[in-house]
């Protein structure tokens, strides 16, 4: 791969407007857990799907960021997806998403502490044996402090990246809505966080909720990506001098393709701004 | 091992009204009846109540929705 | 034992055996031999897609339901004519060139299909799909009748020599055995030749699940050109997929194709796309969880 790509999560909604503008588009995301109960003849669509563009699978219920074993069989699944699909690569959330039994029915933040991090790498470790190929993780958006933390998300996830085969799928509003809510740097954050580990990037958008003074950045995927996170975007490719894949997120609420698809455009423009100011890691001569 | 109680801990005050609504009333109480760790008993006393609140207000919707989807898928 | 020297009634039903083996060695040696890695189609097109699905006729019936829908062709009960200011240049597929030209002057929608210019120009969509292994080449198609000739061949003489077996025994009872054998020969010609290959049989089953969403959103997609929508459910799943008020010119210019679509439609998924209801994950995800599926959450 030797040029950024820029592609869309594929949703059944958008299928007609993907499929007509595949000229448009470089990769199309799928999410995995989809296609996990799906009969081999509910599959081989995906197969299909592959042939006439790159395919990414993303996952959302491993619950890899824990101190807790992923389930054998979760791994299982999405091996056999990606041994079906054979998509470009894997991805997955630093989150954890149960705990005795509960379903939490979302990405949840973990503390922030050696045991996730350990429980993490094991599990990564685990993923890459299972599936064969180690998959690219996910900063995950949280509208809680996760408690019981004792470093800050740059350090967690640098540790993790470094310390794994794992590259990062840097999702730039979830970054973004943590720093809102939280109250730190995100141009900061990116500075921290390993640059060459970035392999992909996630673009969506999001809504205030709570009530007033209160009231928290929601990564919801069915607003538009706002400016902020273009800028974000901008920064990342001024700095991480490898190929990113750039991937644009929405579940609902969808506007016509023509508009996701300026937004694609606009994530080219800001990549093209980037590249254009690269700056080399510490270190390395100009 | 400690931090998988915390997590199950968390994963129920996320999920479960009551569980939440017993833990805002006691934290330390509950946290102690959970088995937590000392130090982790003392994290969460001071748990972000407003994160709290938000992040068990979107997973209740987002149950709803799911609920309301299968609904009309079978219905 | 020699099943020549069975007697009748059990050579019959032998006979009948044989029969259903042949048969089921024909299916199954095709869609072995048809069967390939997943094509790479321009899914833009969707004539291309329509001709997949039924030849001439359905490119047709797509083509003048997409002039209809951008106001260059205009649909007056049965009829079709050019619009005032429509001409052939204004278009870039021969197919809606030729189209323009033909209705020119109002005529009879059903005129299209006899239409000898207008069936040519759909020659290329059937090259494409032959060049993607989906529809039969002729190396697929001499290939279908050699296993058709063998089959016809061992059921045609086993037939026959029973046949003379019996004649030379003084039995004389041997309509049946004939009347079993043609049955056989003829079923066997029925399955040899589908329309598809079983690529394309495939493909085009993909092409309706991954398009699913579509037809589940019928009633809801605006006509007049501003989206590609109408026309992709139309080349996918036929013009009778497109229901509702803004489409009803549809069943007066092709009932046919609209009763179609009826019978169709009672088949399917019931739950739409493949990302219905197979999801349990925690996260959820398109139709099975969230506000809007995937990884977003969920604000109410």
């Amino acid at each position: 791969m030797n040029a950024d790509r820029f592609g869309l999560g594929w949703r059944p909604r958008l299928a007609a407007g993907i499929l007509a503008n595949l000229d448009r588009i470089d990769i199309v995301e799928v999410i995995a857990d989809d296609y996990f109960r799906a009969s081999r003849h509910e599959r081989r669509p995906l197969r299909t799907l592959a042939a006439q563009t790159p395919v990414t699978l993303h996952g959302v219920s491993l619950g890899l960021a824990s101190a807790v074993p992923v389930e054998t069989k979760r791994l299982d699944d999405m091996a056999r997806l990606c041994g079906e699909v054979t998509p470009e690569f894997w991805s997955e959330h630093l989150a954890f998403v149960r705990g005795g039994g509960i379903e939490i029915g979302h990405l949840a933040a973990p503390p922030r502490t050696d045991a996730t991090i350990e429980g993490a790498l094991a599990n990564l470790a685990r993923a890459k044996q299972i599936v064969g190929v180690a998959p690219q993780v996910e900063n995950v958006a949280t509208l809680i402090d996760p408690p019981a933390s004792d470093r800050d998300e740059a350090a967690w996830l640098s540790a993790i990246i470094r310390n794994s085969e794992s590259k990062l799928l840097l999702d730039l509003h979830n970054l973004y809505a943590n720093s809102l809510n939280f109250h730190f740097n995100s141009k900061e954050f990116i500075e921290r966080v390993p640059r060459e580990g970035i392999e992909t990037i996630h673009l969506a958008g999001g809504k205030w909720i709570g009530r007033d003074g209160a009231q928290r950045l929601l990564d919801d995927h069915l607003h538009d990506v706002p400016d902020p996170v273009y800028e974000l975007l901008e920064e990342v490719a001024a700095r991480a001098p490898q190929p990113l894949t750039v991937i644009l997120e929405r579940d609902g609420n969808f506007p016509s393709i023509e508009s996701l698809l300026d937004q694609l455009d606009r994530a080219r423009q800001a990549v093209r701004r980037g590249r254009e100011r690269l700056t080399p890691a510490p270190g390395v001569a100009a | 091992m400690s931090q998988s109680r915390l997590e199950v801990f968390l994963a129920r005050i996320y999920v479960d009204q009551t569980a939440r609504e017993k833990f805002l009333a006691d934290p330390r109480a509950e946290a102690t009846r959970a088995g937590l760790a000392p130090h982790e008993i003392e994290d969460v006393v001071n748990i972000d109540r407003d994160g709290l609140e938000l992040f068990a207000y979107s997973l209740e919707h987002k149950r709803a929705h799911k609920y309301g989807r299968k609904k009309n898928h079978h219905s | 034992m020699n099943p020549f020297d069975l007697p009748g009634p059990e050579f019959l039903l032998f006979f009948i055996g044989l029969s259903a083996l042949a048969i089921l060695a024909l299916i199954v040696t095709r869609k072995i031999a048809e069967r390939s890695a997943a094509a790479k189609l321009d899914l833009s097109d969707p004539y291309l897609i329509a001709y997949l699905r039924g030849a001439e006729p359905e490119t047709l019936r797509v083509a003048a339901v997409s002039l209809i829908d951008r106001g260059l062709l205009v649909a007056t009960g049965t009829q079709l004519k050019a619009a005032e200011k429509a001409s052939p240049d204004a278009v870039r597929k021969p197919i809606e060139k030729e189209l323009l030209r033909k209705f020119k002057r109002s005529d009879e929608a059903s005129a299209i299909f006899d239409d000898s210019r207008l069936r040519a120009t759909c020659k290329p969509y059937e090259e494409t799909l032959k060049n993607a292994g989906l529809l039969p080449s002729e190396a697929i198609t001499g290939a279908r009748w050699t296993r058709l000739l063998i089959a016809c061949g061992v059921l045609g003489g086993v037939a026959i020599v029973k046949i003379l077996i019996a004649l030379e025994r003084g039995r004389t009872n041997v309509w049946f055995l004939i009347i079993l054998m043609v049955l056989a020969i003829v079923v066997a010609v029925k399955i040899s030749f589908p329309r598809l290959t079983e690529s394309g049989t495939a493909m085009l089953a993909d092409l309706q699940n991954l398009y699913s969403g579509l037809r589940d959103r019928a009633l809801f997609l605006r006509p007049g050109g501003a989206t590609i929508e109408p026309l992709m459910l139309a080349a996918v799943f036929g013009v009778g997929a497109l229901t509702g008020a803004n489409f009803g010119y549809t069943s007066v210019l092709f009932p046919r194709a609209k009763a179609a679509a009826a019978a169709n439609s009672t088949r399917g998924s019931s739950c739409g796309s493949v990302s219905s209801c197979s999801s349990s994950s925690s996260c959820g995800s398109s139709c099975g969880g969230g506000c809007g599926g995937g990884c977003g959450g969920c604000g109410g």
